[in-house]
């Protein structure tokens, strides 16, 4: 995964907000990296513009052979069904289906064939240590294994690049950290690249590298070759 | 299709909710509907049952049936018009029969039997014969009051008995009970209840006819006008809305329903945008996963659709259900097609109420759902 220069400006004018600024980094497959920074630093926007869910000002993203900013919304919104896994802030399921459903509503919104959806959904259930819930709803899942069925929606779908959104936001130190191991070692285990967005710098530990980002500047990109 | 699905299934005390408010306007509306039947087929009966195209009127009748006064005698000169099938005459006398004891509002028509404006829906026994004098085809309400086969009816002023041979349904006028008799027992119960109208000589107070197939009706209709000269002729559907309040009625009754609709559309549209609103946080979700709007749209669409099917399937039961108890005395009728076409206007207003919301789903912001915003 390239992004190449990005800049996003929010407003117009004496308005306006510059919330990334020239940001390069790039990121190999196998490859888990924390983000990290102070509220309004611009990891959110950095995250969003990376997931397609929001356009840059100006500057590329690249996923894969894709380059995602030259894709129509309409595209962006099937490669992110296709190619793209996120673990958002907090839990996040959809409550009025089982664990398991959680994982398989992919399977009406990407193009991988429902049978395949199906069978990885089984396994990663297996893998994630809910085959026991997986008929169980949100609400009779405890705080953890929520987490574990939203980290395997992420990889139902067998997408290229899992971004993670604050995942350890809602949940306490202990939980915190097995939660973001996990991730860790999906991620690795299954080659993947992930990005994880955190506050939390006990977290950092788990992953192979950190980014620094400060007002919208990235401070430390080690190995992408371009900072602030 | 399948979230969609599962909301309803595992939430069903919200479903609940709107599908029984959808129920309760659609059991108001099915009500009205079969109240605005009743009537208008209580009202309209003696015209809607006769097998005929248009109806002559005289010119000073002004398209009433019961101002109207023609000479018996013009019957053949519009049998004689190219392009009538058939013709036949009505006459009508509103009076009091008894039956027993009993006394109830009644409508002596005098017709010729066997030809246009006869009743046609009969439901027990015969028609009258021609010249069969004392022989009547009654309205199947009059069983409601006890009146069978062979019984004998009797109009207030007359000494003539009236006995009955047959019934047939739907032919009420004016909400009064149809006594239908061939024309000259008519004529003689005119005269002797309202002497008056003795000196009037044989007159009917309309021509119902069919025109040949391939006819013009417009045509033939103008060509009878021509050939008479004092006549007016108006089509079946305009002479039943001619009728005195059928117009008035029909109108009433189409504007509380419509009005009925909007509310459908208004509740379901409400309903949508809370639950929308609600769920702002879930779509975001969805649509950064890679939901397309066109999904989530047709999963509105479909819950809007089951609950307003639904809902109507409730309010059917329930005015159904009404139909069973309510007396006799209370004009309603049940219409397959007015059942469906309510149907059919209460899915599309279910639609649209959904639709309302669709607005709101597309303008969510998939990049909301990061940064705890969801």
């Amino acid at each position: 995964m390239f992004v190449d220069d990005v800049t996003k400006v929010y407003g117009e004018g004496r308005t306006a907000v510059r919330a990334l600024c020239h940001a390069s980094i790039s990121l190999q497959d196998n490859e888990f990296l924390a983000l990290v920074g102070p509220s309004g630093s611009g990891k959110t926007t950095l995250l969003s513009v990376i997931g397609g869910l929001l356009a840059p000002t100006s500057g590329v993203v690249t996923i894969g052979d894709t380059t995602l900013t030259d894709l129509s919304k309409k595209e962006q919104t099937r490669f992110r069904a296709n190619r793209i896994g996120f673990v958002f802030q907090g839990f996040n399921l959809v409550p009025f289906l089982t664990a398991k459903e959680n994982m398989t509503v992919m399977a009406s919104i990407s193009d991988k064939p429902r049978r395949e959806i199906d069978e990885r959904a089984n396994q990663l259930l297996e893998d994630l240590g809910l085959a026991e819930r997986s008929d169980n709803l949100p609400e009779q899942l405890s705080g953890g294994e929520r987490q574990r069925v939203a980290i395997g929606r992420a990889l139902v779908t067998d997408p290229d690049l899992i971004l993670v959104d604050e995942p350890t936001a809602s949940l306490d130190t202990e939980l915190g950290t097995q939660v973001v191991k996990l991730l860790a070692s999906e991620i690795k285990s299954r080659g993947k690249a992930g990005i994880m967005v955190t506050h939390d710098l006990r977290m950092v530990e788990f992953t192979d590298r950190t980014v620094e980002i400060l007002d919208g500047e990235l401070l430390h990109a080690d190995g992408s070759g371009a900072a602030g | 299709m399948r979230i969609a699905l599962a909301e309803m299934r595992r939430r069903r005390g919200r479903w609940f909710s709107i599908v029984g408010a959808v129920a309760f306007i659609v059991f108001l509306v099915l009500v009205l509907a079969a109240l605005a039947d009743g009537l208008f087929i209580g009202t309209t009966g003696a015209l809607t049952t006769g097998d005929s195209d248009a109806l002559v009127y005289s010119i000073d009748g002004r398209r009433s049936l019961v101002r109207s006064e023609l000479p018996v005698s013009g019957l053949s000169a519009v049998a004689n018009v190219p392009g009538v099938a058939d013709v036949g005459a009505l006459g009508v006398l509103l009076t009091t029969g008894v039956a027993g004891a009993e006394p109830f509002d009644a409508a002596v028509i005098g017709h010729l039997p066997g030809h246009a404006g006869e009743p046609t829906q009969l439901v027990d026994g015969r028609r009258p014969q021609v010249g069969e004098s004392g022989a009547v085809l009654a309205d199947a309400s009059l069983r409601a009051d006890g009146v069978s086969l062979g019984d004998t009816v009797t109009i207030v002023g007359s000494t003539q008995p009236l006995q009955v041979v047959g019934f047939a349904e739907d032919s009420r006028y004016l909400l009064a009970h149809s006594l239908w008799v061939p024309l000259e027992t008519w004529q003689a119960l005119r005269v002797e209840v309202r002497p008056e109208t003795a000196r009037l000589g044989a007159v009917v107070q309309a021509f119902p006819f069919l025109v040949e197939e391939g006819a013009a009706l417009d045509a033939v209709s103008a060509a009878i006008d021509d050939a008479l000269t004092t006549t007016e002729t108006i089509t079946t559907d305009e002479a039943v809305l001619a009728l005195p309040g059928v117009e008035q009625q029909q109108s009433t009754f189409t504007a509380i329903i419509a009005a009925s609709f909007v509310v459908v559309a208004l509740v379901i549209a409400l309903f949508f945008a809370l639950i929308t609103l609600e769920k702002r946080g879930q779509l975001a979700i969805l649509k950064a996963i890679g939901s397309s709007n066109a999904l989530l749209l047709q999963g509105v669409l479909i819950q809007a659709l089951i609950a307003t099917i639904a809902g109507y399937a409730g309010g059917f039961v329930l005015a159904r259900l009404l139909g069973f108890i309510l007396p006799p005395t209370v004009p309603v009728a049940f219409l397959p097609a007015t059942a469906v076409s309510l149907f059919l206007a209460t899915v599309a207003m279910g639609g649209l109420g959904a639709a309302f919301s669709f607005r709101r789903v597309i303008r969510i912001d998939p990049a909301s759902a990061l940064g705890g915003e969801a």
